[in-house]
């Protein structure tokens, strides 16, 4: 994927974790390296919230995690989210 | 207050009697998931039903839930003429009744079968079965998740004891569908290798379905203890407001809630011969039910057991439906051991029973935790 | 057991389909009220968004806080909550089934899945209020509240719990025709939902009110000049009004089963209340809330009298006496 892709990429997953947890937060906000899971996180996602965006990246990439911890490593950045379906695994 | 009675239908089969010996053996009753086209693990164990006797949709529900009640009924000595005047009936059952049929109503009508199927609800199928048995005495249905049936158990036994109902049937009714199946999968909650409870490698739920039927009455007057009569001394139901789906991790509510069931029932934790744990085989169910009972019981923790292996995780009725077998297992001599437990945990420090072992006759804790924080812990004798 | 006592109303709440809560904002309804977003109420109530909640979740959060504050004093945390809902969630349960079944992607939405745990409201109620104790969900049809209500009103007759803060939720959905598979209504009847909470102890003190009765008749089968002399019968044997008797209507009963009974009970006045939150299975609860969140005024007592299709009876006793 180019660069052009991935900074695409990652402002499609921000705008998309944004809707699918109901976060009052601009999107465009986020920074790329920002953490985003727990309470004094950029985004204050929880467990249940990591779930909420496992499903919908799933639906939307296709990118399948089943299990808790790998989900909650993948999603600790919009980078390393973006890396994880950019690897297509 | 006594169990007169009970019913059983689950993955071994109709009756309690079915499963005894499996669950001695600690043989699992689940088989491969098929039919359903979902994003799910392949060959997902869950525990079903007889199909054949017990098809999906309401008429094989309806089925079920009379199948268990007349067995009941008839080990309480009460045939089918006998007259239910006054009697109460409360269902532990929720909203996955009503989905479960309303999937298969909305399958048909997307390919042209006319339906005539009505929408229904748990609280309808409840009000339903009680004109078909004649109960017609109060009518409840509990919607406590997975303390429904404990919940529903504990309702009656009030009704009993101020004097609203003379006797009452407690039913605990699930039925397996695609939406609970994908959401659990999507809280990625289900162990594609079946349920491990309190096991190191342990990862989550199998789910099943089943119908379990009690009768309670009053302890008959002068009545000897036949063996089949089973004293519910109480219980408690409380609210963990932790987490929606998970456990305060100390166990803490947990703990407070076998506390207070004892409390309620008049009996001492040193009084309890082993307990029936709810042991789901999620990571974190089981650590805060491992941590509660250390709480309540210190370094001398009563055997335990998880049933999920064997009967699947049976939600809204497992209150009923384990209870039952647990009887049955009692009643049969011994105590069920852990199917599915191979290796211990450090991180819980303690292990279920492993294997059967004799039951002696004395009072025995169930365990029953659902989402939504709703706890039921009862606390019921044997012999 | 404990001698039964007498259980006291110190507060109650009802919030209406259009987000009205109080008696002023309330307008009678003319058709099916619009959906209605509760997230700014939400935030303005309860100090806090609830991100991960669904409407429903909303609509009985809010309703009990709104109960809560009125009572004027936090409730001990072994109040037990007793929520009544006839349909629960129907929302999050109508997205998931286009989320699962074909031709949807087959992956259930992880809020929609929790959202739609029958139970999931009473635990938000208890976790915002602190509240350890007891947690029901009752569910029975149009008698959703009764059945709520009646094991809280025993509960706190035989001593088994210290207070109770007893709900009826529904929620409506869209469209209409939809909704209706769900909820069988006459062409005349407008589509509502609603919150309607009320919070019970043994206190005399500051109470504005008392549960008196709740009954179920068994009037299975009798037309409407039969049920409503079988009604009469009972309500003349169970009270001695001192105080003018109301009768509320639930949305149950026929035009003419009001009709019979508004003569078969002399001088008993009419109070409809089905105007003001549309019909939805646990209206009652909005029905005899509504009567303790005005200002305090003269002795009354009200009967809420509903019936199903099945032809049973259900019968709401409450009053305020002189003094509340």
């Amino acid at each position: 994927m180019t660069t052009l892709d991935s900074t695409q990429l990652k402002r499609d997953l921000k705008q998309l974790i944004v809707q699918a947890c109901n976060r009052d937060v601009a999107p465009e906000t986020i920074a790329d390296d920002a953490a985003l899971i727990g309470s004094d996180s950029a985004l204050g996602l929880d467990s249940l919230d990591v779930l909420q965006v496992n499903m919908a990246i799933q639906r939307h990439y296709g990118a399948r995690i089943e299990d808790g911890k790998h989900a909650r490593r993948v999603m600790k950045t919009i980078n390393s989210l973006a890396e994880f379906i950019q690897s297509g695994r | 207050m006594c169990v007169g009675g009970y019913g059983l239908v689950s993955c071994y089969g109709t009756g309690a009697q079915a499963v005894v010996e499996p669950l001695r053996a600690r043989r699992p009753g689940s088989a491969p998931l098929t039919g359903l086209q979902l994003p799910l693990p392949e060959a997902l164990p869950v525990n079903r039903m007889d199909p054949q006797r017990y098809p999906a949709g309401m008429a094989g529900t309806q089925a079920a839930m009379l199948a268990a009640a007349h067995e009941a009924l008839t080990m309480a000595g009460l045939d089918r003429t006998h007259a239910l005047t006054d009697c109460a009936l409360v269902l532990g059952g929720t909203g996955s009744l009503a989905i479960a049929e309303a999937e298969i109503r909305r399958v048909w009508e997307r390919t042209g079968v006319a339906t005539a199927l009505p929408v229904t609800s748990a609280g309808a199928m409840a009000r339903q079965l009680a004109t078909t048995l004649g109960l017609d005495g109060p009518v409840f249905c509990l919607a406590t998740a997975c303390a429904s049936s404990a919940n529903a158990l504990l309702v009656a036994r009030d009704l009993i004891r101020r004097g609203q109902a003379r006797r009452a049937l407690v039913i605990g009714a699930e039925r397996l569908s695609a939406i609970t199946l994908s959401g659990f999968q999507s809280l990625l909650l289900l162990d594609p290798a079946g349920c491990r409870p309190f096991d190191a490698a342990r990862r989550g739920l199998q789910l099943g379905e089943g119908v379990g039927a009690l009768w309670l009455e009053p302890v008959p007057a002068g009545h000897a203890d036949s063996g089949r009569r089973h004293r519910f001394h109480g219980g408690a139901n409380l609210c963990d407001t932790h987490h929606m789906t998970s456990a305060s991790p100390d166990g803490g509510a947990m703990a407070r809630v076998m506390q207070a069931a004892l409390t309620q029932a008049g009996v001492a934790a040193e009084e309890i011969v082993a307990i029936k744990a709810h042991g789901t085989g999620s990571a974190d169910n089981d650590l805060a039910e491992a941590a509660a009972m250390k709480t309540v019981f210190g370094a001398r923790v009563p055997p335990f057991t998880g049933l999920k292996r064997g009967l699947g995780h049976t939600l809204a009725a497992c209150g009923a439906v384990e209870t039952v077998a647990f009887l049955a297992c009692l009643d049969a001599g011994f105590i069920p051991p852990t199917a599915g437990f191979e290796a211990f945990d450090p991180a819980l420090g303690v292990q279920p029973l492993v294997p059967a072992q004799d039951a002696p006759a004395g009072i025995y804790l169930y365990n029953f935790f659902g989402f939504g924080g709703n706890y039921g812990t009862l606390v019921i004798g044997h012999g | 057991m404990a001698e039964p006592s007498v259980v006291y109303i110190h507060a109650s709440a009802a919030l209406g389909p259009n987000r009205d809560y109080l008696p002023a904002q309330r307008v009678r309804l003319s058709a099916d009220p619009a959906p209605s977003d509760l997230r700014e109420l939400t935030r303005r109530v309860l100090g806090q968004s609830l991100r991960q909640a669904s409407h429903f979740v909303e609509l009985a959060a809010i309703g009990a806080r709104l109960c809560l504050e009125r009572a004027g004093q936090a409730p001990p945390p072994a109040t037990a909550v007793y929520l009544g809902t006839g349909l629960a969630e129907v929302r999050a349960g109508e997205a998931l089934f286009k989320q699962v079944l074909p031709p949807g992607p087959g992956l259930a939405s992880p809020f929609d899945f929790i959202n739609a745990t029958n139970n999931m409201a009473a635990f938000y109620v208890a976790r915002l209020a602190g509240l350890v104790s007891r947690n029901l969900t009752l569910t029975l049809e149009q008698f959703s509240f009764e059945a709520a209500l009646y094991l809280a009103w025993q509960d706190l007759r035989h001593g088994a719990v210290p207070a109770a803060l007893v709900g009826g939720v529904d929620e409506n959905s869209f469209p209409r025709a939809n909704h209706l598979r769900f909820l069988s209504l006459r062409d005349d009847q407008v589509m509502g939902e609603g919150s309607a909470w009320l919070y019970l102890n043994g206190d005399p003190d500051g109470a504005i009110g008392e549960v008196l009765c709740v009954e179920t008749l068994k009037t299975d089968g009798l037309g409407g000049t039969a049920w409503a002399q079988a009604l009469r019968q009972f309500v003349g044997a169970q009270f001695t009004p001192t105080a003018p008797v109301s009768l509320l209507p639930g949305y149950g009963l026929a035009p003419e089963e009001t009709e019979a009974l508004t003569r078969a009970l002399p001088g008993v006045m009419l109070a409809p209340y089905l105007d003001y939150c549309g019909c939805y299975p646990t209206a009652a609860a909005f029905g005899v809330a509504m009567q303790f969140d005005v200002p305090p005024a003269a002795p009354q007592l009200w009967l809420h009298v509903n019936r199903d299709r099945r032809g049973q009876t259900r019968l709401i006793g409450v009053r305020r006496p002189a003094g509340c």
